[in-house]
């Protein structure tokens, strides 16, 4: 993240996080500073280029088109300020998956790719003007997070690889070791929407991805050129920079306080504090330049284009910039390319600039915000209108995540129906866990005095994020409130029980009604008005289905 | 200058992208509203859901009085039209899930409401929650005949068999009024759904016995349990732990005297509006020796309490055999009579 312009003689240099502190590297001068040894020891070359920090880590290959990897650690670890260059090398080969043109013929899968390509480097495809893509599409591209522990999901800092070009066998890009250790993840999105779909308007649509994918890509880091603990001078004497501009970026509040991740959100005015304040902060030497100090903001082309919309940030080495909310449109109308977490997040890239008495201006490296998966689920929320705070809290953080049941029936692949499944993030609240498994329970007792065999039920339909539910449904458009959005529902299947259909429906209405269940259940005449037919039953667990009085 | 001038575009070019207002947004609530509203109330079925389906994200009781009766008159007019069978413009193009939703914001949103008019719209809504039953058998007998009504044209009869029991519940442990004429019209409407084979009227049954808490009414469950037991049906589990537990815990909380004022009570009931012929002989019998026994309990005499109530069950089946009851009649009684000996 930092770099050096010998030609112009000044360091610019920042930092993305809240308790990052970046140590300003000065050769060369009398009063020279140098960056901590190193707390893992004499690293293998410590302070010569070239040397990597453990064995190159072979980038998982997603078998199909639509499918991307979780994040995934590499096993790499860059000592705290420690600068190393990461490289990724090799193809990706993406060939028509027989499977979907026998299900459906030419021209199926159609189209073929972004851009027509079926050999892509590790930039994966980039937005080309492609009208088939909507004018462009990004995905399959990998993608590397450095992040502070051992926890994912480790969407903190991004590296920023270079060229960006589809075509490109190698990409590069550079990192600076964060404290306590900054450890790098592996995180590789779907790469375009294409497939086949199969038994559509059926309680079972399935979907044959349109490509299969081979080859083989290799990520490996080594110390950068002339950077790192060894704080050298490759070519003495180097003259002291006349300016130098390092600036920092944070959310503010909660963000900052509860997720490492320095992500944020747009909603600002009901939550204490503010989820949508980021806090920008220059440092500037000489000093008695940092009332000069000016900010940029511009779009993140791996993200959601639209930080030209927001208002500026203010000026200053302390300044602010708030995020405002968009709207519904912005979001995907299709259930496959909403899969992809990139497209839809938030992200800002900051600059600040300075001009010196000479009037050269002086700007620092960009420094990058960037919405996490939660946060962008979070951010549906927001901008459809859903979590009223008297109707249903706004939901925090910690309400997203892969949560089974306690008594381990049901997990992430029952319980999310949303876009966020890779990784699984979604909502289950502990009414609608609770009252599933007490269903289950007495069911269970049910079947064992009729002497049926008894496997439980199977949920058909569990979370829907807003978007999924507004958008994505078979009926269209859909702004109901439903409980879904909330983790509070779930459709069961009514098909495999050892009964009819319709009678396990009933049977399930009785379980739902159950003191101790307390669920809300949608009659079957409303069903049958609609569908015409009873394909499955809906409980859930909203504000207003207790059983008082 | 430029950087206001600028602001200003990019302030309108976020507004001109944000097609719904963002909960919180600086718009005013009332105009977001009264749009909602009149989208619910003159709207096409998707305008109709769009404008519940924000409405519902709001604290009802903060709605305006206009609002709350538009949510009321829609929950109505769905009703009655499911309850018809009537069809319902844009359901079927909304969807199962759609249709699905939008109806649970209507019935919530007006649970929520808690006044009389949203109340009374929730008798059809019943099939919905125990907590709307419950709701709804709070109005005693306000909501008995539209209940018997749904059971008549096969509306959620599940729910509704269910909220008789709950009405009959709500009744005896709150001293509420409910009349006798409800109350024939509950032992009817139990009376018939226990012979219908169909799951929801099975469940119903079932489901109205476990809630009612009379014990007058357990011989009636045990005879639908024998019955289901027979018969293969499937909610035989829920009658054996359920339906007789409860029923059971209810004679079990109950003197033998308090149960024999009980199956008197069912008797009157049964009997009332019979004026002639061999019936009028069996009820006049049944009830005055019901009464012979209820004053032997009273003064402590055991032994010839029970004699009365042997010979009272036999009076019943008796009737039974030449017509003068029906089985579910004399199966109350006589089951009634012996639950009170078996006690004493």
């Amino acid at each position: 993240m930092t770099g050096r312009d010998a030609a112009q003689g000044w360091w610019v240099g920042v930092v993305l996080g809240s308790a990052i502190l970046l140590p300003l590297v000065y050769s060369c001068t009398a009063d020279e500073r140098l960056a901590p040894p190193s707390p893992f020891g004499t690293l293998r070359g410590d302070g010569q280029a070239g040397n990597p920090f453990g064995p190159p880590f072979q980038v998982p290959v997603p078998a199909t088109n639509d499918q991307g990897i979780s994040p995934v650690t590499t096993g790499i670890v860059i000592p705290p300020g420690v600068v190393a260059t990461v490289t990724v090398t090799g193809f990706l080969h993406y060939t028509v998956n027989g499977a979907a043109v026998a299900a459906c013929p030419p021209p199926l899968p159609s189209p073929i790719s972004p851009g027509d390509l079926s050999v892509v480097g590790p930039a994966g495809f980039l937005p080309v003007n492609d009208p088939r893509f909507n004018g462009g599409y990004r995905g399959g591209e990998v993608e590397v997070y450095e992040s502070t522990d051992n926890n994912p999901p480790p969407y903190g800092i991004r590296l920023q690889f270079q060229p960006q070009d589809a075509t490109a066998g190698t990409v590069t890009a550079t990192v600076t070791g964060l404290p306590p250790l900054g450890r790098l993840w592996v995180v590789r999105p779907p790469s375009f929407p294409s497939s086949c779909g199969v038994n559509a308007g059926t309680p079972n649509p399935t979907s044959i991805p349109g490509f299969l994918v081979s080859g083989s890509q290799t990520l490996s880091a080594d110390l950068a050129s002339g950077g790192g603990g060894g704080g050298g001078c490759a070519m003495p004497p180097c003259p002291p920079p006349p300016v130098t501009i390092v600036g920092t970026v944070h959310g503010s509040g909660s963000v900052s306080a509860t997720n490492p991740n320095g992500s944020f959100t747009a909603k600002g005015e009901t939550l204490t504090p503010a989820e949508n304040v980021l806090k920008l902060h220059a440092t500037v030497s000489p000093p008695e330049l940092a009332p000069r100090v000016t900010w940029q903001v511009k779009p993140d082309p791996q993200h959601f284009p639209i930080p030209v919309l927001q208002p500026p940030p203010t000026s200053g080495t302390d300044a602010v910039f708030t995020v405002l909310p968009l709207g519904p449109i912005r979001w995907p109308m299709d259930h496959l390319t909403s899969l992809a977490l990139a497209p839809k997040q938030l992200s800002f890239v900051f600059t600040a600039s300075v001009q010196d008495d000479e009037g050269q201006t002086h700007t620092s490296s960009p420094v990058t915000a960037t919405q996490d998966g939660i946060d962008t689920i979070r951010e549906e929320y927001i901008e459809f209108g859903r979590g009223d705070p008297v109707a249903q809290d706004f939901p925090t953080r910690d309400d997203f995540g892969a949560r089974a049941d306690p008594a381990g029936h049901f997990g992430p692949d029952d319980l999310n129906s949303g876009d966020y499944r890779d990784p699984h993030l979604y909502w289950a609240q502990d009414d609608m866990l609770d009252g599933l498994d007490g269903m289950w329970d007495l069911q269970a007792q049910l079947y064992a005095t009729d002497h049926l065999p008894f496997n439980g039920f199977r949920i058909s339909g569990g979370f829907r994020n807003p978007v999924h539910h507004v958008f994505h449904l078979p009926g269209g458009l859909d702004w109901s409130n439903s409980a879904h959005q909330y983790g509070l529902a779930a459709d069961i299947r009514i098909s495999d029980q050892p009964m009819p259909p319709a009678t396990f429906f009933v049977v399930v209405e009785i379980l739902a009604r159950d003191i101790g269940v307390n669920a809300c259940f949608e009659p079957a005449a409303v069903i049958i008005k609609a569908a015409k037919t009873l394909d499955h039953a809906h409980v859930d667990w909203m504000n207003a289905c207790g059983s008082n009085w | 200058m430029r950087r206001t001038s600028l602001t200003l575009a990019l302030f309108a070019l976020t507004a001109a992208l944000t097609a719904t207002p963002a909960v919180g947004a600086a718009q005013a609530p009332a105009e977001s509203i009264a749009v909602w509203t009149q989208q619910l109330q003159s709207g096409t079925l998707a305008d109709r859901v769009h404008g519940m389906g924000r409405l519902a994200g709001l604290n009802p009781r903060s709605l305006p009085a206009a609002t709350q009766q538009a949510v009321v008159a829609e929950l109505s007019r769905i009703n009655e039209a499911l309850e018809n069978n009537v069809p319902v413009d844009g359901a079927t193009a909304l969807g199962a899930e759609g249709f699905g939703e939008y109806y649970l914001d209507l019935a919530r949103t007006a649970r929520s409401l808690g006044t009389p008019e949203a109340n009374r719209a929730l008798i059809l809504s019943v099939g919905v929650s125990l907590g709307i039953a419950r709701r709804a058998a709070r109005q005693g007998d306000a909501a008995i005949l539209s209940l018997a009504h749904m059971i008549d044209q096969r509306y959620e009869p599940q729910g509704a068999l269910e909220t008789l029991g709950l009405a009959w519940f709500w009744a005896d442990s709150t001293g509420a009024p409910l009349s006798d004429a409800s109350r024939v019209v509950i032992v009817r409407a139990l009376f018939a759904a226990s012979h219908d084979p169909s799951p929801d009227f099975s469940a119903g049954v079932g489901a109205a016995l476990r809630w009612i808490g009379d014990p007058a009414f357990l011989p009636l469950a045990q005879a639908i349990t024998d019955q289901a037991q027979a018969s293969g049906n499937v909610f035989l589990g829920y009658y054996r732990t359920q339906t007789l537990p409860a029923l059971t815990a209810a004679l079990n909380k109950v003197s033998p005297l308090a149960s024999a004022i009980r199956t008197r009570r069912v008797v009157g009931l049964l009997c009332s509006g019979t004026v002639s012929g061999p019936r009028q002989g069996a009820c006049e019998s049944l009830a005055n020796e019901l009464d012979a026994a209820i004053a032997h309990l009273r003064a402590g005499r055991t032994r010839p309490a029970a004699n009365v109530l042997e010979g009272l069950a036999h009076r019943a089946e008796d009737a039974l055999a030449i017509g003068a009851l029906t089985q579910d009649e004399a199966t109350l009684i006589a089951g009634g009579a012996r639950q009170v000996i078996a006690r004493l």
